[in-house]
């Protein structure tokens, strides 16, 4: 009986954790794919490739992505940059490493708004006419609010690597920034592939501090893909918005391959 | 000590052996080892997912729940309370001893009126259930004594005894600053004396009087009495729903225990099916539904209005941010049942556009007929008609004849031929003069059109007077987020259905130097940073500036002296503000809705537009419904020309509000400033519009 019963509440488990698997994240990616493949979310017939031949002659969904790949992975390198040169530091100090900690997550949690009306002032950012100044807005501003989070995360794989491994190389005469990049960091590839990747899907995430900042309508130089898509959005052509985020999902999954490749597997972290 | 032999281990293994066969499989071996401690993870996972599927049930569940009846207002101990359905304790909204009377909208619309005495008079307010004030305190009578208020939208109705009479009832307007007069009731017919309870909605009255137990019904629009019974033993009457051949009241009577429907077009009263509750006094109601509530308005039982009037209902048409009790909706909606009499027409409110586009994409049910502005929309309608997101009627037959014996007007609600919507309302853009100024530079007015050039002349006029005068005039208060130059260029060249524009032109370049000229010789009203973002606190002419910008509906206009705004050529088009009727495409009953807009658009119910608000759409003017209300304001013979005119000559202005707010806060400001010239504020505008327009 009790077995019976064990079985019963394992096969019911297995079935909410299926429909919930269906209902938050298949059934929503499968309609993402779906509406990416119609005509309009008014006109429900299939046209199979004209949502994204669209997309790809479209000027501004070109020049969105190119800015993607160009801003938004300049983002993400120079915070990840960011972040390898901060770890260390906490690492050399140990006993302020927590406190340091929560202050370099704490832009994490400021809100956009408080945040961006910073660089507002700071940069007085004026996007039509000086899209230079608001391209450095927006690449300093990512960097404050991820670089802290990218040093946390390569921090706590530092602290793994034991000491006799840095006491090795000191022996064998390696300096401490030697020492670093060439025994430590190679030492922890998957904590420096989590935080390209979270960098990443931060980047991908860009549009509230640039809308804050810019409004909808950045200059060509500070327009990104989210602006594209929210502007697909609000104009009601979700069939562009499905087909633009089918091209992102692409675009990520290539992303996530190369960071696994070039730095997990590669180096047998996993 | 166990010697390893081959025999031994041989033993030992048999053993082991025959120990787990006698236990069981292994598999049931781990099980019932590990069971009684993986069995809580597993409860645990099972509840949490439980749980986040329950919660997500829960989520959805508003959408799937009727609208929400009213929340319960009271007046204890010096205290306005209100306590909405979901609200677990009611909540203070005022503090106020001197309170003598208190009535909720009957819209429903969560705004009480409320009656106030004090040493030097009687005053109604009104307030929110969030606790903003409305209206008031307006002055009321002192001859007044006031013994119940009921309230329909801005319009309040009393019952009161005066020097002309008992137990009158008298209209009159919530707000202080209104001038239309308070009025006792009078229709042929009904005697406005003794009167007990009355109740209000959609320009019926209900008012019962028990000394002769007579309950009258008048149409409060043309004065005429529906209907007159004699009912006693009243506690509460209510108006109920009106449909074509439908038109029902209800009276709750014996104490509370019986509920009867009066029919107003046969003046039969029945009994209804329906138990009141015990402890039932009075009838409130909303746009969905009867509620018998007890004496402090707390609602005990709750009916579908509509089917209690005697609708055979299947589907609701579900009409989105407007009102169904205007004139010309009521109008509409039984002009439409007319056609569809089992379909109930029903209204609801969207605050946030991204909310209203997401339902319109999804294809729920929830939106058939919107009525949207681009300022609303975000995106401007003609773009939404060429993404299929609202029905094009531009070979809509029943559009088509709707504007037989009208005037043109089709370019308030078309683009490139596409007609997208009917008018609701419409605000024209002309300038007003300030006549003192006009006379000391002696200035003779151009009539009908006048041109950029002939404005020009008039600017350098002013800065001639301005050399030789102490007091500075200036030539032009524009409070617009982009100068009025800029919203008729866009009226001219921005196509948002073709998605093109030009900027750099001639013409566009010209209008720019004109305003740093004005600029320069600070010939533009300064208004004070803040205003400048919209029209809100210019609606007054400032008084050392000759011209000014007004957006406004042609009761707006009044006596003063108005002018056609300049225009580059006098084939441009003119300039006006647009609200719509547009019918969903993803709507389930797309045809219905088109129906139901080509309707509003329509002769038999533009007549019942208010003509001061909207102008001539009609042919004929005698033909209007309302046309000699003494509620609206009265409107110069010469402005409701020249209105009428601009009427049949304006373009909607489409331009989307992105643009304006880059010219606004960017390249105007650099402009003026002298950091940027014609060529590139034309070149960076053209770039960032066709980014707008082209995506």
């Amino acid at each position: 009986m009790k077995i019976k019963t064990s079985r019963l509440i394992s096969v019911l488990s297995g079935a909410l954790a299926y429909l919930a698997f269906c209902v938050f994240y298949l059934i929503p990616l499968v309609f993402t794919f779906v509406y990416a493949f119609l005509k309009s979310p008014f006109q429900m017939e299939f046209h199979v490739f004209d949502n994204f031949s669209y997309l790809i002659g479209n000027r501004y969904f070109r020049l969105g992505f190119q800015n993607l790949l160009v801003l938004g992975l300049s983002m993400a390198l120079l915070s990840f940059l960011c972040s390898i040169l901060i770890a260390p530091v906490l690492s050399a100090n140990p006993r302020l490493a927590g406190l340091a900690i929560i202050i370099l997550i704490l832009p994490v949690v400021i809100p956009s708004v408080s945040a961006s009306a910073v660089w507002k002032n700071v940069f007085e950012t004026r996007s039509i006419l000086e899209s230079g100044k608001a391209r450095l807005a927006l690449l300093s501003l990512f960097v404050w609010k991820y670089a802290g989070l990218g040093s946390a995360v390569l921090f706590s794989g530092l602290k793994r690597i034991p000491e006799s491994l840095t006491d090795a190389a000191k022996i064998d005469g390696a300096k401490s920034i030697r020492t670093y990049f060439s025994i430590r960091l190679p030492a922890i590839p998957g904590e420096m592939g989590a935080v390209i990747g979270l960098n990443i899907v931060f980047m991908l995430r860009l549009y509230k501090e640039s809308y804050l900042l810019f409004g909808a309508y950045p200059s060509g130089k500070a327009y990104m893909l989210q602006n594209y898509m929210n502007h697909q959005y609000t104009n009601m052509s979700f069939q562009y918005v499905a087909a633009s985020a089918v091209i992102l999902i692409a675009f990520a999954v290539v992303l996530y391959a190369i960071v696994y490749f070039l730095l997990i597997k590669r180096r047998g972290a996993l | 000590m166990i010697e390893i032999t081959h025999e031994n281990v041989k033993r030992t293994i048999n053993t082991a052996l025959s120990d787990l066969k006698a236990a069981g499989s292994l598999e049931t071996r781990i099980s019932a080892s590990s069971a009684p401690h993986r069995m809580p993870v597993r409860l645990a996972l099972a509840a949490m997912l439980a749980a986040l599927i329950a919660a997500t049930a829960l989520a959805f569940a508003p959408s799937f729940q009727k609208v929400a009846p009213q929340g319960v207002w009271k007046y204890e101990n010096g205290a306005i309370t209100y306590q909405g359905l979901e609200d677990k304790y009611p909540k203070t909204i005022l503090k106020d001893d001197a309170i003598q009377l208190i009535s909720p909208d009957t819209m429903n619309t969560g705004t009480l009126y409320y009656i106030t005495k004090a040493q030097n008079g009687q005053y109604l307010n009104s307030i929110t259930f969030g606790g903003y004030p409305i209206s008031g305190p307006k002055r009321l009578s002192d001859d007044y004594s006031i013994r119940s208020l009921a309230a329909d939208g801005s319009t309040c109705y009393l019952i009161a005894d005066t020097k002309s009479g008992i137990g009158q009832v008298i209209k009159i307007d919530a707000y202080e600053g209104s001038t239309i007069q308070d009025e006792v009731i009078s229709a042929p017919g009904f005697v406005n004396e003794n009167i007990d309870c009355i109740s209000v909605y959609e320009n019926t009255l209900l008012a019962f009087s028990s000394e002769k137990s007579l309950l009258t019904a008048i149409h409060l629009n043309n004065r005429v009495v529906l209907s007159a019974l004699h009912l006693t033993n009243v506690q509460s009457i209510l108006v109920g729903d009106r449909f074509s051949d439908i038109y029902s009241a209800f009276a709750l009577t014996d104490g509370g225990k019986t509920l009867m429907r009066i029919d107003l077009i046969t003046g039969k009263a029945e009994k209804m099916d329906v138990s009141a509750p015990i402890g039932a006094r009075a009838l409130q109601r909303n746009l969905y539904s009867l509620y018998i509530t007890d004496e402090n308005g707390a609602p005990l039982a709750e009916h579908n209005i509509a089917s209690l009037s005697g609708q055979k209902i299947s589907k609701t048409l579900t009409i989105v941010n407007t009102l169904l009790d205007s004139p010309s909706m009521v109008e509409t909606i039984r002009l439409f049942n007319e056609k569809y009499p089992d379909i109930q027409v029903v209204s609801r409110t969207i605050d946030d556009y991204r909310v209203a586009a997401t339902e319109l994409m999804a294809g729920e049910g929830g939106i058939d007929v919107l009525h949207l502005t681009d300022g609303w929309s975000v995106s401007p309608l003609p773009k939404l008609l060429k993404n299929g997101a609202i029905v094009d009627l531009t070979d809509n037959g029943h559009m088509i004849k709707a504007h037989e014996n009208m005037r043109d007007i089709w370019g308030l609600v078309s683009e490139s031929g596409r007609i997208y919507g009917a008018v609701s309302m419409c605000e024209i853009c002309m300038w007003e003069v300030n006549p003192i100024l006009k006379s000391k530079l002696n200035w003779t007015m151009p009539e009908g059109r006048w041109t950029i050039s002939e404005f020009k002349s008039l600017a350098d006029k002013v800065i001639a007077y301005n050399r030789t005068n102490d007091r500075h005039i200036y030539l032009l208060a524009d409070s617009g987020f982009i100068p009025n130059f800029m919203e008729l260029y866009n009226a001219k060249y921005l196509n948002t259905y073709d998605g093109t524009v030009d900027y750099e032109t001639q013409e566009f370049k010209d209008l720019l130097s004109l305003w740093k000229y004005l600029s320069d010789n600070r010939l533009l009203y300064p208004y004070p940073k803040g205003i400048q973002t919209g029209r809100i606190g210019s609606s007054d002419m400032v008084s050392n500036a000759l011209l000014r910008v007004n957006y406004s509906s042609l009761g707006g206009y009044g006596e003063k002296l108005y002018i056609l705004p300049p225009t580059y050529s006098p084939d441009d088009p003119l300039v006006s503000q647009t609200y719509a009727l547009v019918a969903n495409n993803n709507s389930d009953m797309r045809e219905e809705a088109a129906y139901f807009v080509s309707l509003y658009a329509s002769k038999a119910v533009t007549r019942y537009q208010f003509y001061l608000n909207n102008g001539q759409f009609i042919d004929k003017k005698e033909d209007y419904a309302f046309i000699n209300m003494p509620d609206i304001r009265k409107t110069s013979i010469e402005n409701e020309a020249k209105w009428n005119y601009a009427l049949e000559h304006a373009e909607t202005n489409h331009a989307p509000i992105s643009l304006k707010r880059i010219v606004n806060t960017e390249l105007l400001p650099a402009f003026l400033a002298g950091e940027i010239d014609e060529d590139a504020f034309a070149r960076l505008i053209q770039t960032q519009a066709e980014m707008m327009l082209g995506e």
